[in-house]
């Protein structure tokens, strides 16, 4: 009787070590490690990146907000850079079959080819388990991970919430700030802002 | 194209014979994108000096939403730019209360069906009354369904008209729309906010108990949109627990936004922060 009520113990203080592991990413703590595969049939792992930045990055190609940024260039032109930078960048799909924005590896492949897209891998997350461990909204929403594994940026990719392409030259960058600033080995001056867009397509949704 | 201005030259053509004639009724809607979109107005005449009501009304097709001035977790609010007489002033939306959209971890603030956003019009006092005066708008706006479509329409009203039975639709229109939409506390109603490190507890004092009731943030990084409030009924009114947004990191001064009791019964709350005023974390 008393051992069946230690072991009880035991289980309810392990259920309440992982509730901490089951709550969403927040910036400042531990970005939780993770492991979804990409469209070349890798399974990328977060912890495999250790001693890296690493850019996770929110995409649906059929919304409108995601489409500002790709049919600008702005979104190949921040991957082309600060991969060179030696940043990894990592482009997640968490739409769910059926809804918009899903797509087959083969197809998201030639995607990017004709779009001139340059992250270090896309990956695939139909179930939306990823989207879901790090709270993803909208697409575009861009998050920033320091070689510590702390979370230093999570929410828009700039300051101006619309379509309009024109609006790029005047926004002003958060990614690329947190990511100039983080790089430089100072603190992020905007952690964190509302992530705008369309919301991400999770199986379920009906919007 | 051919089809296209087709749609739109018999409007046009209403438009400017209204114009010509005086009187008659002139308005010119614009159907695109899921949704008509038109301008009305709330009165025939416009007087000097005085405020007039005038609105965008859209018609949404069933399953579409606009938002609301604080769209929520996705989406952005309308954008009217106004082309008006020579000092005609529009001011901001008034906006009718919202519903919240969607399900899960995501939510929205916005509108289905049918929406009227009314504008307070200020009228110069060198306005002579009866005199024709045209109001023109570009509305743009972002329309969602599973989707989301960015579209523009361009809507325009020419006053007086003289289509009675119209008119008075047109003003029931406003009339319902000013209805559901928030109220200013009233007198007496008292509304205070405490922050308790990871939420918010927003009482509200209204003389009776209240078991129901919702609320809707103006500011967008203020509450968390998708976490459940927790309603607790009290003896003079409610209490709501309110989880922060994650993006808030500063302490804020008020909560503000609209409470919901029943459709029809919404208030405007600008509730002071009292307690430990600390951001998240």
């Amino acid at each position: 009787m008393k051992r069946a009520a230690t072991s009880w113990m035991i289980v309810a203080a392990a259920l309440l070590c992982a509730l901490p592991l089951a709550r969403a990413a927040r910036v400042g703590e531990h970005a939780p490690d993770f492991s979804v595969t990409d469209t070349n049939g890798k399974v990328e792992k977060l912890s495999e990146y250790a001693g890296k930045f690493v850019v996770l990055e929110w995409s649906n190609r059929g919304c409108p907000y995601t489409q500002k940024h790709y049919n600008s260039g702005n979104m190949q032109r921040l991957q082309q850079e600060w991969t060179q930078k030696g940043v990894i960048w990592l482009t997640v799909i968490s739409s769910a079959p059926g809804k918009q924005g899903y797509v087959t590896a083969a197809d998201e492949n030639s995607w990017l080819k004709q779009i001139k897209a340059a992250p270090t891998a896309v990956l695939l997350d139909p179930t939306g388990t990823l989207g879901h461990l790090y709270d993803a909204k909208t697409t575009p929403q861009m998050f920033v991970i320091s070689p510590q594994g702390t979370l230093v940026y999570d929410g828009a990719i700039d300051d101006k919430p619309s379509t309009d392409r024109a609006d790029i030259g005047r926004a002003k960058n958060y990614l690329s700030q947190a990511l100039a600033e983080a790089t430089a080995g100072k603190a992020v001056s905007t952690p964190t802002s509302r992530p705008y867009g369309c919301s991400v397509k999770y199986p379920g949704s009906w919007f | 194209m051919f089809l296209n201005s087709r749609r739109f030259s018999i409007p046009l053509v209403v438009l400017v014979l209204g114009f010509a004639c005086g009187g008659i009724a002139a308005a010119q809607s614009f159907t695109a994108a899921h949704a008509k979109v038109s301008l009305i107005a709330e009165n025939n005449s416009l007087q000097p000096g005085q405020s007039a009501w005038v609105g965008v009304l859209f018609d949404l097709e069933k399953g579409w939403h606009i938002y609301w001035v604080n769209p929520g977790d996705s989406g952005e609010r309308p954008k009217i730019q106004w082309q008006l007489p020579a000092g005609f002033q529009a001011k901001e939306i008034r906006w009718p209360t919202p519903v919240r959209l969607g399900t899960g971890t995501v939510i929205d603030y916005g509108y289905e069906g049918r929406v009227l956003l009314p504008v307070p019009m200020q009228i110069p006092a060198d306005y002579k009354s009866g005199k024709p005066a045209m109001l023109s708008a570009d509305i743009r706006y972002l329309i969602c369904r599973e989707v989301c479509i960015p579209a523009k329409a361009q809507a325009s009203l020419a006053i007086p008209s003289g289509n009675a039975n119209g008119v008075a639709a047109d003003r029931e229109l406003f009339r319902s729309t000013f209805e559901n939409s928030p109220k200013p506390l009233p007198a007496g109603w008292k509304a205070q906010a405490s922050d308790m490190g990871g939420f918010f507890q927003l009482s509200l004092d209204t003389g009776t108990s209240e078991s129901k009731a919702a609320f809707f943030p103006l500011e967008e990084d203020q509450v968390d949109n998708a976490a459940p409030q927790g309603v607790t009924a009290t003896p003079r009114g409610v209490q709501l627990k309110l989880k922060k947004s994650d993006q808030l990191l500063k302490p804020i001064a008020a909560l503000k936004g609209v409470v919901v009791f029943s459709p029809g019964r919404a208030y405007e709350v600008s509730a002071p922060l009292t307690g430990p005023v600390t951001g998240k974390k």
